[in-house]
């Protein structure tokens, strides 16, 4: 994944310049933007907050300890913590693979969260949950009601009170937006 | 010939019998718009299978302390999470990651350096609306407001049932300018006790401009919280996990212009405080 978002975002390059040249304010900034989005992924796939907290910290410490490999010209810095979050994930996997087998398997399967296993999946859903967030009203209600509640334009614009033409033009920048977190990392995985 | 445009498109993708002839025929033969389509019914099928659960929302607030301490970090640079209690994550969760990562945000709520909101705490009761737009525009660049929450998206997947306890309920009384009222109540439901629904309902007068917004706003309005759209007369929201009625302890229903804004207006229609 070479970036979160698609298009330039100058606050973000910066933050990301501060972060290679050692800036600590940049990292303290850097996991007040993008903290919640691993913390998540973390959780998603590993099922547990104390390993979700581990991942956490495992990210950063290692994306600020190896801030000098960091490209701008080739990432974007959430991007960059987000493929570090994948690869500190998968090490948390095989640990737990490992354990299990000193551990008694019946034990371990009765009490194990079920994790999800497919990372591209569990960055897809965050990604997109995070964008929807981000949606504001109405457009998120509008965008709830056709995925959530099936309904057609005609309907939605019916239920909301909203004129059909705003329906479909907020619905169609809705996905538009949302398609480009997906797409990213798509052509990153 | 043209390609088809993307509204059809995207109503296409969502499921919708639509699309002139003309469209059906351009798509079985233009590569262009078949890919645009497949693009769009993977984010659709993607997009429905989202829970709460993905959701982001901040590690607890001893994550940023260790990892400041392992790097041992000099100048201890301020954790933007430290007024938050750890106890609701949720809550924060928007405030914490602002909107300007993405390019299509208002720069309303670009971070600022915090407001002092104390001077004007009893603005929003007044409704004097250029002062109130006032105070939301500052609440909204110091990233006082919360934002909508994962939650409420998610309502309409709650399962229906007869056993509910009612934990909170409010009067919601007209604000000047209006003719309605309302109640609203807080429901928890025995299976799911995790989960806290507010469910709102307005009779008279909700006016037909924009549309209307339902939120939770701190006594001190030091916060607000945005739940969602009221569509007709009543609505179901979903709490977020921890969120702090103590706190949001006020109900509100705001008329909204369609400005691209995501800020309260400052025009509420109906208000009432949360009790047993
Ligand atoms: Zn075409």
């Amino acid at each position: 994944m070479s970036v979160v978002q698609r298009a330039a975002d100058p606050e973000v390059d910066a933050i990301g310049l501060s972060f290679r040249d050692g800036d600590e304010t940049a990292l303290a900034e850097a996991y007040r933007r993008w903290s919640p989005m691993i913390y998540r992924v973390a959780l998603r796939s590993l099922g547990t907050a104390a390993d979700a907290e581990d991942v956490t910290q495992l990210v950063f410490v290692a994306a600020w300890r190896g801030r000098s490999g960091f490209d701008p010209s080739r990432a974007a810095l959430p991007g960059w913590l987000i493929g570090i979050t994948r690869n500190t994930v998968a090490d948390a996997h095989e640990r737990r693979t490992r354990d299990r087998k000193v551990a008694d398997a019946a034990t371990a399967l009765a009490t194990q969260p079920r994790p999800q296993h497919d990372m591209g999946r569990v960055v897809d859903h965050v990604l997109l949950a995070d964008e929807i967030e981000r949606l504001g009203e109405p457009p998120r209600t509008l965008l709830r009601l056709a995925f959530y509640e099936d309904l057609t334009h005609d309907a939605i614009a019916e239920r909301t009170g909203i004129p059909l033409g705003t329906v479909k033009s907020h619905i169609r920048r809705s996905l538009l937006r949302l398609r480009t977190r997906l797409e990213v990392d798509d052509a990153t995985r | 010939m043209r390609h088809v445009d993307e509204e059809t498109l995207a109503m296409i993708a969502l499921g919708e019998d639509t699309g002139s002839a003309d469209d059906l025929a351009h798509l079985a033969q233009c590569g262009e718009c078949a890919h645009e389509l497949t693009q769009l019914r993977h984010l659709v099928s993607v997009g429905k299978e989202l829970t709460a659960d993905d959701v982001p929302s901040p590690p607890p607030p001893v994550v940023w302390d260790r990892i400041s301490a392992e790097l041992g970090l000099a100048g201890s640079p301020a954790q933007p999470d430290l007024g938050n209690p750890p106890d609701i994550p949720r809550e924060d969760a928007s405030t914490s990651e602002p909107p300007v990562t993405s390019p299509m945000t208002t720069p309303t709520a670009a971070p600022a350096p915090p407001a002092d909101t104390s001077a004007t705490v009893h603005d929003l009761a007044a409704r004097r609306r250029p002062r109130i737009a006032g105070w939301l525009a500052v609440a909204a660049s110091a990233g006082v407001i919360a934002g909508s929450l994962g939650g409420a998206w998610w309502a309409s997947n709650r399962q229906a049932t007869p056993d509910v306890t009612v934990l909170a309920q409010a009067a919601l009384e007209p604000l000047p300018g209006w003719e309605a009222t309302g109640v609203a109540q807080v429901e928890q439901v025995a299976q799911d006790a995790s989960t806290r629904v507010v469910v709102v309902q307005v009779t008279g007068e909700l006016g037909t401009d924009g549309y209307r917004e339902v939120w939770l706003l701190a006594a001190d309005l030091s916060g607000m919280v945005s739940l969602g759209l009221l569509t007709g007369s009543s609505g179901e929201f979903v709490l977020p996990d921890g969120l702090d009625l103590t706190r949001y302890s006020v109900v509100d229903v705001s008329e909204e212009p369609f400005d691209g804004d995501a800020a309260h207006s400052g025009n509420s229609i109906v208000r009432g405080p949360l009790g047993a």
